[in-house]
């Protein structure tokens, strides 16, 4: 009797736990099929196989609104956001509330780029830190495609920037569909699209280009399949 | 149980920060203008201050175990690499400018002959992570440091945290570069009304205040911001200063304005260290400068010295030499805490 009162009260805890909080993650495609690190994929759109050795990238400032109010912020700034490990792919908050939109940054703002060595997410040591001039890489996408003249036709995209005029904290704010499943979908094809890969295939430094490229992911992201 | 931690640690935490606001008095100079370096963000600690200090003596930051940041930051060089234009690295390799003296560093704002480092905290990963200079990986320094027989227990004293992170990697070694300040020069006694300037020295402040006193702004001897001096581009390096990072055409040649304090301790003098004497350096001033449109405003007007000037410029100038702060043992290797004998 006390053993199965136990598990109820647990059982009712458990399930208040979970109504009161509701979370979002994170997807990747490349060829209409979910990203698989390190494996070469072929992509029908682009018409060229792929392979993505990293993608990994900064998301800041996570809001979600209902109509044109807030309901909701993330109290930790800044998350790493990495393809590979699953877990640093789902965001989760902390309120039952309904929401329509949500809206983030892609980066790290420039206060946060311009005031010391910081922990967590955003520790140096997580290999998002450029060294021989300061700041933070907000993204990086490396691979391989055989349009690539390079040294085993590899791809390079460390992108970053955040001072002017360089600044490439790019912003996101996406509609979510009410009541559904939810998720922010980012088909890579999109970004491959975009860029032409036998002549744009390393950035490695702040400038146009790693802007740029930042805008055309940032673009690329919906929340529809 | 959460709350009682909670407690515990708050006590802690605002006990420490008693203790830290004490020390910060003790650091930095009364007669210093307000450091930038943001305290509260990284605030004062022995045990960070000695991990620094060890870390900053110790070849394992790289990659094969044979540089440390004294290589070319050495305490009797008032941390800079005398006698040496360019520094070494790994290797025997050579790098492209001349290692920079390291005092005082709390009043700057950016870091490197080209300010590409906007950070004490993260100045350390461009030397770490260079190919000329310690050629190595963040992410490997931290797993040396962590199995080494040394290391947790000093980070365990510093932070509270045995497990070593980037982060406290980085805030260690900007504590212990805090505390490298030069306040005890002769020009500083002579300000608190401590001693006297010689007549000699006396006449060169006034020409010291007639003619430099613009960029190398007392009592720092460097308003820290960036100029270009007139040298001639250096064809072996081509190095453009703050262009390099930035690729505005206005930053071309732009390089920081050093300080002249421990100037008999640092020679030689330049971001390529072509020049091997102060008497050099006055007269790239006076005469050595061809390209007139090519420099700051500061040095549009000509600087003109006679012989016996320069001499008296220069007495002044090794007034700012600080022995106590070249042979400060709390800077020196850190025997005491390493327990050595």
């Amino acid at each position: 009797m006390i053993k199965a009162l136990f598990l109820l009260v647990l059982m009712h805890t458990c399930y208040s736990m979970s109504s009161q909080s509701q979370s979002l993650a994170f997807e990747f495609t490349l060829g209409n099929q979910p990203l698989e690190i390190g494996v070469k994929t072929y992509s029908k759109s682009l018409k060229d196989s792929l392979q993505i050795d990293a993608f990994r990238f900064y998301i800041s400032s996570v809001t979600l609104f209902n109509g044109k109010d807030s309901v909701h912020s993330l109290k930790q700034t800044h998350f790493l956001i990495d393809a590979e490990k699953k877990e640093t792919t789902k965001l989760r908050f902390s309120t039952a509330k309904e929401f329509n939109r949500i809206s983030f940054q892609i980066g790290v703002d420039s206060t946060t780029n311009s005031t010391g060595a910081h922990g967590g997410d955003l520790d140096p040591m997580k290999g998002m830190y450029w060294s021989w001039q300061s700041g933070y890489i907000n993204l990086k996408l490396e691979g391989s495609s055989a349009l690539c003249p390079t040294r085993k036709n590899e791809f390079q995209f460390h992108l970053g920037g955040y001072s002017y005029p360089n600044n490439s904290l790019t912003e996101v704010s996406l509609k979510m569909p009410k009541g559904k499943e939810k998720f922010i979908l980012i088909p890579l094809d999109s970004f491959f699209k975009e860029i032409d890969l036998p002549f744009l295939y390393s950035v490695m430094s702040p400038g146009e280009d790693a802007t740029q490229l930042l805008k055309i992911i940032g673009d690329s992201i919906s929340s529809e399949r | 149980m959460k709350i009682l931690i909670s407690i515990i640690s708050l006590f802690f935490i605002s006990f420490g920060l008693g203790v830290n606001k004490e020390s910060l008095i003790e650091i930095f100079p009364a007669d210093f203008p307000e450091p930038t370096y943001d305290l509260e963000k990284n605030p004062l600690s022995q045990g960070a201050i000695n991990l620094g200090r060890v870390l900053f003596y110790d070849p394992i930051l790289s990659k094969d175990r044979s540089i440390s940041c004294a290589s070319c930051h050495s305490p009797y060089n008032a941390f800079a690499h005398t006698d040496h234009e360019l520094s070494h690295g790994i290797s025997d390799l050579i790098g492209t400018r001349n290692a920079p003296a390291l005092f005082n560093l709390a009043w700057q704002s950016s870091f490197m002959w080209d300010g590409a480092v906007n950070h004490l905290d993260v100045q350390a990963l461009a030397p770490l992570t260079s190919k000329s200079e310690m050629g190595e990986e963040l992410i490997s320094v931290i797993s040396k440091l962590q199995n080494s027989s040394i290391y947790p227990d000093l980070f365990m004293k510093a932070f509270n945290d045995s497990v070593v992170t980037g982060e406290h990697l980085l805030k260690a070694l900007s504590q212990f570069q805090l505390t490298l300040i030069s306040a005890n020069s002769k020009y500083d006694k002579v300000m608190r009304k401590e001693e006297k300037f010689t007549a000699k020295e006396l006449t060169g402040k006034r020409l010291f205040e007639k003619n430099c006193n613009t960029c190398h702004i007392q009592p720092l001897f460097s308003n820290y911001q960036f100029k270009k001096n007139g040298l001639e581009i250096d064809s072996t390096l081509n190095d453009y200063g703050k262009f390099n990072h930035t690729k505005l055409a206005k930053d071309s040649l732009l390089f920081k304005v050093p300080s002249l304090r421990n100037l008999s301790y640092t020679f030689p003098y330049m971001h390529d260290g072509r020049f091997s004497t102060i008497r050099e350096v006055i007269s790239h001033y006076t005469n050595g400068i061809t390209d007139k449109t090519a420099i700051s405003e500061e040095l549009k007007e000509p600087i003109s010295l006679t012989s016996d000037e320069k001499t008296d410029l220069v007495a002044f100038l090794l007034t700012l030499n600080d022995k106590e702060f070249v042979f400060n043992k709390k800077h020196h290797y850190p025997l005491e805490i390493l327990k050595i004998n």
